[in-house]
């Protein structure tokens, strides 16, 4: 395979832009793109994608070396989503042509993609919750043997691909009691079960914490290794330029040019990314008060099946402090906030808010009480996707202006704060009419910090309030986070993104098995220490 | 990704596919039987346990079995199916129109054929032009005993045996008798504790089994073997948990969901056949809210197979007590009260208090009522299947779980 000045697609006319301006392009040259077919995975010229009032990707060009990791970042709403379901035969383009091993195919299903050696882990998860991992794994490629499900054999191969790649899979457990992290490697092994050769990844690593990350690029060395190809996108760009071999940079549906990971910075991919000069971090200062505003005695919160999954937690958030907890997903951090928002209930210990009980509250009373909250997964508790952006304003603040006018939803007044939340938040949208399924996944998380820090909450608790966000609303949110807590507001964050957390915070807890195991000072600590606190391998910095 | 090895001992230990263990089932048949023979001793009501009474049970239970696989198949695939009991409907006159003269097996098939068409026009409603499930199934409701109606007034009116609201007679299927059966009815006579109960439950299977009540109980194994165990069944199903994430992996949904609503016709019109021929003939008006009873089966048996059969047998059994003795209806009061007892400790123990107590209460009444009394009103006894049925799924029932997208108009490439 060639290696540095990889042949690009012939279109290489918007390939050009923009990149020259970082010294790093590795820009296409041009050259005839059957020539270099057969070193291309996977070739995308000049596809164009449109939906009612936007137009997703415009004469997007990328070219795939076989056998390399190949990452694609932009802004949210860039259109990355949207270029990657057209490659796994999910949408059709409008306009240009996609080569696989120098010829044109069409895709018109993803079964066409998967026929193709073509498989896609999504950035929303693709499972069924009722369904064991087995299940989700299999379904659309079964093994069978005499007109039977061969569980068997599933379960044997599910298991070896488990072991080769240590993805660590319990073929009957069902998928609902599955953490993220846990869900994103059923998805991964769906791929791997089809014997995929080019392997789509759209945001794996939003959801996983440092060293899953870390593990996940030895896994994906290792398929490189055995010459599969993959396509994978984030809005991390340390990671990205770490483990790619080629970076393709996308705005606002075009392709801006390609970037030469051992050359760039992360801060020099970002302004390519946004076009222009980032801001840059702001100083910490200290905000704390004396207040306690959220206390929290001796909380105990039990599963489904009666174990304690929190267990025993105390711990106070003063006026104008982000109390940061830090965990390896599925360490009672989920559970913990829903017993604070009331919808899982307390086995016992006590919740005040202000100094009032609120452990026998139900969630629309502590709503009303002060708390804001940004849920793990937005579209699973955060959104009604099919509901239009201003009524997914309303959604969760139904009880209070500018939302209501006496006992009446006011239209008016909703639909203008919706206009603030997508002007102060920069939601990319082409109206607040639009269902919330339209946006992309970034702008779908914008929207909902924006509901939540709107009606000066006293609480804001915030899981990974920055997941699937690009760089530059990253930023915006935190200054926004910010803003508020120097006004008072008290903070629960919860982060699989350590310098988030750490940045973020002033006070840490790190969580194991549902206990507080350790205090961390993020004045001192780092994200490697924190890493290991929250395996249990060490204790963090500055224990208290 | 071993990394999580500590997320991995943090989380609780799998809980497995949790299927009652075969033992446990055992135990609580054996009890039930027990109680049962108790309470049939204590009252004298025989026909609690009687042979006659378990064969009419058995009988009685096929039709909303069958309704209830018929919403299964639809369900499992994320299509609602309220439009059983038209479909079911259709199946009685397509059995009684065919039935009548070339034979019992003719009118069964020209029944489910019939179904299955009803079936097909929800299909077509549902997942082609993405009408609300609900709407179409009550549309199909009201067409399906207006049209029955109509054509037997243009058909069987002009037949001999036949009316403006019924068909000419139809034979009976065959039947098979064991040979040990007439030893049973001995035994049964003899009115001992738990013996002769059990003669008459054995008695009640293998004395005149109607060929069509084995054929349905096949249909109910083949269809949770099909639904569970088959490459074919899992992807149906994936249709009616997560229709987008099966999508992604190339799964025609539309195909699924239209071979399942298909489907579903065809059990409702079987059920509607195997009704109209235990009546030994085509009458307006016959399926009597079966098809309903049998869509709240599958909802109380949580949308599996063995519990929907066992809300069909409790159906069936409640069903043919009323039509047989009224001292047998007054005996069954203790009889639900003891059961509901039961299930009032079980959920309190599963930590559903608002549930048991609601059963105890209810229990309490039925003792006081039976003691109070020696007969139920003649008025009430007709409801007594439905009550009991729907009181006892209803109270026993467990952490409901409908197929998450149950219901829900799918449309290709809208996932998200
Ligand atoms: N089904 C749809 N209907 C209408 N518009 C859509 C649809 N899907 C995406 N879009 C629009 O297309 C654009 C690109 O979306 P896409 O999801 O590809 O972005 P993205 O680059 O993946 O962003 P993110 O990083 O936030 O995930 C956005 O403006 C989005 O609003
Ligand atoms: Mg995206």
């Amino acid at each position: 395979m060639t290696l540095a000045g990889s042949p690009q697609s012939s279109d290489g006319g918007a390939g050009n832009v923009g990149s020259g301006n970082v010294g790093s392009g590795n820009v296409g040259s041009g050259g005839d793109s059957s020539v270099g077919g057969a070193d291309l995975a996977i070739e995308v010229v000049g596809v164009t994608k449109r939906f009612p009032g936007v137009i997703a990707n415009s004469d997007v060009n990328i070219a795939v070396r076989r056998g390399t990791v190949h990452a694609v970042v932009g802004e949210n709403g860039a259109g990355k989503s949207t270029l990657m379901k057209v490659l796994y035969g999910m949408l059709r383009p409008d306009e240009g042509e996609i080569r696989i091993g120098g010829k044109p195919v069409t895709f018109h299903s993803p079964s066409d993609a998967i026929a193709a050696g073509v498989g896609m882990v999504h950035q929303h998860f693709m499972l069924a919750d009722n369904f064991t991992v087995l299940e989700n794994i299999v379904l659309g490629s079964e093994p069978t043997a005499r007109g039977a499900l061969n569980f068997g054999a599933a379960r044997q191969k599910i298991l070896a691909l488990s072991k080769t790649y240590g993805l660590d899979l319990a073929p009957d457990e069902l998928v609902e009691n599955l953490g993220v992290g846990d869900r994103q490697r059923v998805e991964i092994a769906k791929v791997l079960f089809r014997g995929a050769r080019l392997l789509i990844l759209d945001e794996p690593t939003a959801v996983l914490v440092p060293h899953e990350v870390d593990e996940l690029f030895d896994n994906l060395r290792e398929l490189k290794s055995e010459g599969l190809t993959i396509l994978f996108i984030s809005h991390k760009l340390d990671e990205v330029i770490s483990v790619a071999d080629d970076i393709t940079v996308i705005r606002r549906g075009m392709t801006v040019g390609t970037a030469n990971p051992h050359s760039i910075t992360p801060r020099q991919l970002a302004e390519m990314m946004v076009g222009s000069e980032l801001p840059s971090p702001q100083t910490r200062t200290d905000t704390v008060r004396e207040a306690v505003v959220l206390s929290v005695a001796g909380l105990t919160v039990a599963d489904a099946d009666g174990r304690d999954i929190v267990q025993d937690v105390s711990f106070d958030i003063r006026a104008g402090q982000v109390f940061g907890i830090a965990g390896v997903e599925g360490n009672g951090q989920s559970e913990l906030v829903e017993a604070l928002m009331g919808i899982r209930p307390a086995k016992s210990g006590r919740i005040t808010l202000n100094g009032a009980d609120l452990t026998r509250q139900t969630t629309r009373e502590r709503r009303l009480a002060g708390i804001g909250y940004i849920p793990e997964d937005r579209q699973r508790q955060g959104l009604i996707l099919e509901g239009s952006l201003w009524e997914n304003r309303v959604l969760g603040h139904s009880d209070s202006p500018p939302n209501i006018k006496g006992p009446l939803i006011d239209r008016a007044g909703a639909r203008r704060d919706t206009e603030r939340i997508v002007r102060e938040f920069d939601v990319r949208t082409p109206g607040i009419d639009i269902p919330a399924l339209a946006l992309s996944g970034g702008n779908q998380q914008k929207l909902i910090v924006g509901r939540e820090l709107s009606g000066s909450p006293v609480l804001l608790i915030a899981s990974q309030p920055t997941r699937g966000v690009d760089v530059g609303a990253q930023a915006a949110i935190w200054e926004q986070v910010r803003n508020a807590r120097a006004a008072g507001l008290a903070v629960l964050l919860i982060s699989a993104d350590l310098e988030e957390l750490i940045g973020m915070s002033d006070a840490i807890q790190v969580i194991l098995r549902g206990r507080f195991v350790g205090a961390a000072d993020p004045a001192t600590v780092t994200a490697e220490e924190l890493g290991s606190a929250m395996t249990g391998a060490g204790s963090a910095a500055g224990a208290a | 990704m071993t990394t999580s090895t500590v997320a991995e001992t943090a989380a609780p230990a799998p809980r497995r596919f949790s299927r009652t263990s075969p033992s446990l089932l055992l135990v609580v048949a054996m009890g039930a039987f027990l109680v049962l023979s108790a309470v049939r001793t204590f009252t004298g009501g025989y026909d609690l346990t009687s042979s006659g009474t378990v064969a009419a049970g058995l009988s009685a239970a096929v039709p909303i079995g069958l309704a209830g696989l018929g919403g299964l198949w639809a369900e499992r695939s994320g299509v609602v199916n309220i439009g059983l009991e038209g479909m079911m409907i259709l199946g009685t006159w397509g059995c009684g129109f065919l039935g009548y003269n070339h034979g019992p097996w003719a009118g069964l098939l020209f029944g489910t054929l019939l179904g299955a068409a009803g079936g097909l026009i929800h299909a077509i409603a549902t997942v082609t032009f993405g009408v609300d499930h609900i709407i179409s199934g009550v549309a199909i409701n009201i067409i399906a005993p207006g049209l029955a109606l109509y054509l037997t007034k243009v058909t069987f009116a002009h037949y001999e045996g036949g009316g403006q609201k019924q068909s000419p007679p139809i034979n009976d299927a065959k039947a098979i008798t064991l040979p040990f059966s007439h030893w049973l009815h001995t035994i049964e006579d003899k009115h001992w504790f738990a013996v002769s109960d059990l003669a008459g439950l054995i008695g009640g299977v293998t004395t005149r089994l109607s060929l069509v009540t084995l054929l349905a109980v096949l249909v109910l194994v083949g269809s949770g073997w099909i639904l569970w165990r088959t490459a074919f069944g899992l992807r149906l199903r994936s249709c009616g948990e997560a229709p987008y994430a099966a999508e992604s992996l190339g799964v025609n949904v539309y195909k699924y969901k239209y071979i399942a609503v298909v489907v579903s016709g065809a059990m409702a019109g079987l059920g509607g056949s195997a009704l109209a021929i235990s009546a030994h003939q085509f009458r307006d008006g016959q399926t009597g809210g079966r098809g309903f009873i049998g869509l709240a089966a599958l909802i109380f048996g949580n949308w599996r197979p063995g519990s929907l059969a066992a809300g069909a047998g409790l159906f069936g059994y409640t069903d043919a007590i009323q039509l047989r003795s009224s001292a047998a209806v007054h005996a069954l009061l203790l009889l639900m009260a003891i059961a509901l007892a039961l299930i009032a400790v079980w959920q309190w123990r599963t930590g559903q208090r608002t549930i048991a107590v609601v059963a105890l209460v209810i229990a309490v009444l039925s003792v006081l009522w039976f003691a109070d009394t020696k007969k139920v009103p003649d008025e009430l006894v007709g409801t007594t299947p439905y009550v009991v049925t729907i009181l006892v799924l209803a109270l026993a029932s467990q952490r409901l779980r409908m197929p998450k997208a149950d219901g829900k108009v799918y449309r290709r490439g809208e996932g998200h």
